[in-house]
């Protein structure tokens, strides 16, 4: 018995909370971003985001509310559902690892903190201010909450954070380090300052007043993405260690393709030679051929740029004709956790056979020459691929594979 | 009638409640801050400079390495001078 499979999972995002919730919201394909509430954003650009209505039985304690940023939060949530779902109880804690990644970590924390200095001067910085928006405190926090003292860390590569940790966490089962990796990301940007900071950069939709149908990926009228928070977790653990303990799998994590662009901090390369690169290691990692693939969850942001070289990328790696969808039409991007919560879409699709519409797609843009799902889910066949391309030129591509398929 | 240490205390309790997110029903005079109201040495740190801040001076340095209870927290403030 070898590869790695999914044991379990976790999510917490703004088109639904568990796994359950999520697949309904992916199904029932409405977007799930709204006017923005965790703070007042007065006649700002973009008063839309997509935010996590989280429930008490998922809360934190107060006392560890205050101690934790909300990304933190997020993550705990999302952990907590992860464990449940993967009934881990007797696993030696030196061979779990956890893998979580964000593109900015804490940085409510950071900003509250920043404005108290900017008033009071050098002391008035919370006592935990520092760990509490540190990028590795959802993982530390993990670790230090279960007690798992395998490898614990953080990875740091913009929107594509979730999917790298999710190599990471398959890179430490693969090479023996750990047995069991809790693997994802986790993301708290609906923040003042850094929804201001994305709207500089030109990259956000300014459809304010259509706040869930903004979110518009491969569609003729799309104008940026819609920042979202959220967190996703997976189990991975290594087929032979969930067979010993008879241990039910999701899917299976066949392999992943990486590459980088090389080219510019927030460009796409326009030929999209970079992202079809790592399409087709993914599919090489895989041992598949392209007539394998039934399904390309697109990192499809909704951006102008993106959404075109995507388009190319997937057709240069000969999966043109293969359907594609985008969870971001309906959680917004979620950035360091966006990878991580369409890698369980993605595994959904595979273990129900079901690829979910992309939403907001009235009319697909002439330039994409892609099979895009939407109106309705589709049948599902054989091999799923997760997309994520990140500022910096950060290209990753994970494969699912039905277990045993 | 309420006595400054009452007072004090009052002031003690919020911080340790809004600041530190400790249960109210769980501060009393001799609680140990450690043992029973489970703070770590940061929460410590916290609880001090909360409270300097509120009261608008320093407390007195090695006499904050030897708080143990609420009620140390609370001598400690009453004595500071004015």
């Amino acid at each position: 018995v070898s590869g790695v499979l999914v044991t379990g999972m976790g999510v917490v995002s703004p088109a639904g909370v568990g796994l359950a919730a999520f697949h309904a919201g992916q199904l029932a394909g409405h977007g799930a971003t709204g006017v923005i509430s965790h703070y007042d954003p007065g006649d700002d650009e973009v008063r839309i985001a997509g935010q996590v209505d989280l429930p008490d039985e998922l809360a934190l304690s107060r006392r560890d509310r205050l101690r934790t940023d909300r990304c933190t939060q997020l993550a705990a949530a999302a952990v907590r559902l992860a464990l449940q779902d993967a009934v881990v109880d007797g696993v030696d804690p030196a061979r779990v690892g956890v893998v979580i990644g964000s593109s900015m970590g804490g940085q409510s924390t950071v900003e509250e903190n920043y404005l108290s200095y900017f008033r009071g001067g050098p002391t008035a910085f919370k006592t935990r201010a520092i760990p509490m928006s540190m990028i590795n405190d959802p993982a530390a926090w993990t670790s230090i909450r279960y007690g798992f003292t395998g490898p614990c860390l953080a990875v740091a590569t913009a929107c594509a954070s979730g999917a790298d940790a999710i190599v990471a966490g398959y890179q430490m089962i693969t090479c023996g380090e750990a047995d069991v990796v809790l693997a994802g990301g986790a993301e708290a940007p609906v923040v003042r300052g850094i929804v201001s900071g994305f709207a500089k950069l030109g990259a956000l939709s300014r459809r304010n007043a259509e706040p869930e149908r903004a979110s518009r990926p491969f569609s003729k009228d799309r104008d940026g993405f819609v920042i979202a928070e959220g967190a996703a977790v997976l189990v991975l653990e290594s087929a032979a260690h969930a067979a010993a303990r008879g241990a039910r799998a999701h899917a299976e994590l066949r392999g992943y393709g990486r590459s980088s662009d090389a080219h510019h901090v927030t460009m796409p390369h326009p030929s999209g030679a970079g992202a079809a690169a790592a399409i087709t290691a993914a599919l090489r990692g895989a041992g598949a051929e392209p007539g394998d693939v039934g399904l390309v969850n697109a990192h499809g942001t909704g951006t102008a740029l993106n959404d075109v070289t995507e388009a190319l990328a997937i057709r240069a790696a000969r999966l043109g004709d293969v359907p594609v969808t985008a969870t971001k039409s309906l959680v917004g991007h979620a950035l360091g956790a966006a990878g991580a919560i369409e890698a369980v879409a993605t595994v959904q699709a595979v273990t129900s056979g079901l690829v979910p519409p992309t939403a907001n797609l009235d009319e697909v843009d002439p330039e994409i020459d892609l099979d895009v799902v939407c109106g309705a889910s589709r049948a599902l066949k054989g091999l799923a691929l997760s997309n994520s391309f990140a500022f910096g030129g950060h290209n990753v591509v994970l494969a699912f594979a039905p277990v045993g398929g | 009638v309420a006595t400054h240490r009452d007072e004090v205390l009052a002031q003690v309790s919020e911080a340790l409640e809004n600041e530190l997110g400790v249960e109210p029903e769980r501060i009393t005079g001799p609680a140990d801050l450690r043992a029973d109201l489970e703070l770590d040495s940061l929460d410590l740190v916290e609880l001090v400079a909360v409270l300097e801040d509120r009261i608008g001076g320093k407390l007195d340095g090695p006499a904050v390495d030897g708080i143990r209870t609420v009620d140390d927290v609370i001598d400690l403030i009453i004595r500071q001078p004015s």
